[in-house]
């Protein structure tokens, strides 16, 4: 599926005083099988611009396309491309409701209006994806089972839907490093599995760039940057700007340029930037004549593209 | 900070006596949670523990590593299954001492929101010493006192709904100050909240510690916040696995992540560079010390 | 989506403001009751003029106020409309059994009239007592009854509580009636049945979730020393001033004239 946002403005209460613009003039596009983040301080209009994603709200000014269907219009051509976007808020585990976690994770399929034969391999298939076995699970109740997997449910009952497109909004938020890691491995799997697009909002510098090609800044309703992921993130003063935090690979890198050292800067994995540093810091003690024991592996790999 | 508090007369030692003794002291802790079917659920097996006056501990470890429910044996949220806990020499089992125990150890938890009573700032933070019968002068004081040290007097009188997720944070710290309690005890403070709240809230324990004197155990499964500390403490199956200055447990990658924990990016750098020959001291815990160090 | 309670708390300073949030519903009390039990056109003159005067020491925009009759709207017609067709008199114009009269016609836009005064002083109530003040004064009201053993202090804190969650579960509401929607929940049903059915996804989640903040919001609590409501002294203390007492005599004084009034007319 095609996204496209043109133009797109959204006004909270407007005409009150209480009127709040909390997107002003939205232009995106959203490639099929994208891997896309969305970075902005609180405020900055991200849940704003999902919920337009998902065809939630209906838009002030300006459109939102899905395959060239205006998403807020209430026809049936647009209520089938609502139904291939599927979207996780923050803390899904707080949407469960049902009795049995197997009625919960067929709620959106059955809203689909589809057989129970469908809808029962659905079930299965998604909460195979998010780890859990369906034979042990799909009776339970789910308010007995621990948040983790709450959550895991409640992700499974977005994927039942076969969204085209899937969103997600902080879906690490309260999680450990340990849930952290797992899921958006699992996350990754299931858009190279599906070839879905995916959008990803989160504040966790460290895990974007394992997961997504491109990253959008917002700020204050506006779009302020839209690139590669690497370009963006290193962009410390732009990122400092918006109120965000810059990646402490990043942060470092740039002091070092500072000092004049000839680093790239668009290092952002630990492992990446400590590779860059060593090789810069042999030349410069090549330079000055200093006995290196360097034992920095030589032509040591450049990342081009993502790490998987 | 620390005033004597003549509402309660059950504090077996007093004066020179406790300062030397440690604040807490934690000695065989074990900890287990019934479940409704009969059995139980292990959480703590057996704490040795012992935190000085004026201390920050950052308790670090992945969920189920039973440092929640350390945290809340602290404040006797919870007792002891097996063990003993002191607080300023004072039995957290024994009954009698409970609410002396509460007002010695503020607690400060997770979820922004369900810790707010109040319509207002003021009425939130002033919830602690009305319901230790402080007269209403006095209350007005604290509670002034209390949001000047976190830097939300001029918010007095705003409606929760109005604060954000870190302004709620610190309305709640300022809550736990209030009672001028000589240990603040944070569970995951910040683990709801967006960068900047996240660093509202840090750099203000921090600064309670290092400018009031606050003993300070924040506990969180983040290493970067970790690094403010002085001592970290790394819990694994309801045992304390490593115990050291933050830079002496961030030598032990391996064990962190087998642990199920991170280390924070730079730390992991240095490190990586020190495996390669470059030369760096230990104990680099920011981006400023590294890059110093390197140029 | 607004934020406090019926939405109608401005905060001003205004006279108003300032006063006792007892006397002012003691005062709304009197005045909701008294163009009921003073029905004389004499009272209702008065009692409108003193209604007016606080509704200009109120601050409270004119059109703000009359957009709350709003609510009362299908009750003014219905109270209109069994004056009209019930009150016996000189027949204006007849539908075949039902009768209008002119007495009917006055009777009901009389009624209507009074409603309207009660919903006004209600709104003048709410539009400068914050919640929060109207639950301290209404436990400082019930206070004595705490000594006879009624559990006064904890219902005003169950009282306070809610108010103070109210807004989070607006919003709450809103998260998870978007959530479901994104799965398909038709919540903008036609049927009232059907969209009853449809909102089960909602409330749900809110009812399980509820729960679960009770339970942290009573560990907070306790962990803040709470021990129940007895014994607790207060940060904001109700006290009657000079204006407060005046403006009770006020009160009490046009409650004196509209009883003077009805009585010698």
């Amino acid at each position: 599926m095609l996204i496209q946002v043109e133009n797109l403005v959204h006004t909270y209460a407007p005409g009150t005083p209480l009127a709040h613009t909390a997107l002003q003039g939205i232009e995106l596009k959203f490639d099929p099988g994208e891997r896309v983040g969305i970075l902005g301080p609180t405020g900055s209009g991200k849940s704003t611009l999902l919920q337009h994603l998902a065809g939630l709200l209906e838009p002030t000014g300006g459109r939102v396309w899905l395959d060239g269907v205006a998403a807020h219009e209430r026809t049936p051509a647009a209520r089938a491309r609502k139904r291939q976007v599927g979207l996780a808020f923050q803390y899904p585990e707080d949407q469960v409701f049902e009795q049995t976690v197997f009625r919960d994770v067929a709620f959106g399929p059955r809203n689909l209006g589809l057989k129970d034969a469908e809808v029962a391999a659905r079930v299965r298939w998604a909460l195979e994806m998010v780890g859990l076995d369906p034979a042990a699970v799909e009776g339970r109740v789910p308010f007995t089972l621990s948040g983790g997997e709450m959550r895991r449910v409640a992700l499974a009952g977005i994927l039942s839907l076969h969204p085209e497109v899937l969103i997600l909004d902080e879906p690490t938020a309260g999680l450990d490093p340990r849930g952290r890691r797992e899921l958006l491995g699992r996350v990754l799997a299931w858009q190279q599995q599906t070839h879905m697009t995916l959008i990803l909002v989160s504040h966790a510098l460290d895990e974007l760039p394992r997961l997504v090609e491109r990253v959008v800044v917002l700020n204050k309703g506006q779009v302020i940057a839209d690139g590669p992921v690497r370009q963006v993130l290193s962009d410390g003063a732009l990122l400092r700007a918006a109120g965000l935090d810059v990646p402490q690979p990043v942060a470092l890198l740039h002091a070092l340029q500072k000092a004049g050292w000839a680093v790239r800067t668009d290092r952002l994995l630990p492992e990446e930037a400590a590779g860059e540093i060593a090789r810069v810091w042999e030349q410069r003690s090549r330079g000055t004549r200093h006995r290196s024991v360097s034992k920095v592996p030589r032509g040591h790999r450049e990342p081009e593209e993502d790490i998987p | 900070m620390g005033a004597l508090n003549q509402v309660f007369s059950h504090v077996p030692e007093s004066g020179l006596a406790s300062m030397k003794k440690p604040f807490i002291e934690i000695q065989g802790l074990e900890h287990a949670y019934p479940l409704a079917d009969g059995g139980q659920i292990v959480a703590l097996r057996g704490v040795d523990l012992t935190v000085e006056r004026g201390e920050f501990v950052a308790l670090v470890g992945s969920n189920g590593s039973g440092k929640s429910t350390l945290a809340r044996h602290l404040n006797g949220l919870l007792m002891p299954t097996a063990g003993r806990v002191w607080v300023e020499g004072l039995l957290t089992a024994d009954p009698r001492n409970l609410w002396a125990v509460r007002q010695r150890v503020g607690m400060v938890f997770q979820n922004p929101d369900n810790q707010l009573v109040a319509s207002t700032v003021e009425e939130d933070v002033a919830f602690g010493p009305e319901n230790l019968a402080i007269p209403p002068g006095e209350i007005r004081r604290r509670v002034d006192e209390a949001l000047q040290v976190v830097g939300l007097l001029d918010y007095r009188t705003h409606p929760p709904q109005m604060l954000s997720g870190g302004q709620k944070q610190l309305v709640a710290i300022a809550g736990a100050l209030a009672t001028r309690p000589a240990c603040i005890v944070l569970d995951e403070p910040t683990s709801m909240l967006d960068p900047p709240g996240r660093r509202q809230v840090i750099e203000t324990i921090h600064r309670l510690n290092t400018q009031e004197g606050m003993t300070v155990v924040l506990i969180t499964h983040s290493m970067d916040e970790a690094t403010v500390a002085q001592r970290v403490l790394v819990m694994d199956g309801g045992r304390v696995a490593m115990d050291g200055p933050p830079e002496h447990v961030f030598e032990h990658g391996e064990r962190l992540r087998a642990l199920g924990l991170d280390r924070p990016p730079t730390v992991e750098i240095a490190h990586r560079l020190r495996g390669w020959g470059v030369p760096l001291p230990p104990g680099l815990l920011t981006v400023e010390a590294l890059a110093g160090a390197l140029c | 989506m607004n934020l406090l309670l019926p939405g109608m708390y401005v905060a001003a300073d205004s006279t108003l403001h300032r006063l006792d949030p007892r006397v002012k519903m003691g005062a709304a009390l009197l005045l909701m009751v008294l163009p009921f039990a003073a029905p004389g056109l004499a009272s209702t003159l008065l009692i409108s003029a003193f209604v007016a005067a606080i509704a200009i020491l109120s601050a409270a925009p004119p059109s703000a106020l009359l957009r709350t009759l709003r609510t009362i709207f299908w009750l003014g017609c219905f109270m209109f409309a069994f004056r009209l067709f019930t009150t016996p008199g000189q027949p204006l114009v007849a539908l075949g059994e039902v009768v209008v009269t002119r007495e009917g016609l006055l009777a009901g836009v009389v009624q209507v009239y009074r409603l309207c005064l009660l919903v006004i002083v209600a709104s003048l109530l709410s539009f400068t007592t914050s919640p929060a003040q109207l639950a301290h004064g209404l436990e400082a009201l019930l206070e004595p009854l705490a000594r006879v053993g009624l559990p006064v202090r904890e219902l005003a804190m169950v009282l306070t509580i809610a108010l103070r969650f109210v807004p989070v579960f607006f919003a709450e509401i809103e998260k998870i009636a978007k959530a479901q929607q994104a799965r398909g929940a038709g919540l903008h049903a036609r049927r009232p049945w059907r969209r009853l059915r449809n909102w089960v996804p909602v409330f749900v989640p809110i009812f399980v979730t509820a729960f679960r903040r009770a339970d942290e919001l009573a560990t907070a609590m306790e962990a803040r020393g709470f021990r129940g409501a007895r014994r607790r002294t207060r940060l904001i203390e109700l006290h009657l001033t000079r204006h407060d007492l005046l403006a009770a005599l006020v009160v009490l004084a046009v409650a004196a004239g509209t009883w003077t009034l009805e009585h010698l007319m």
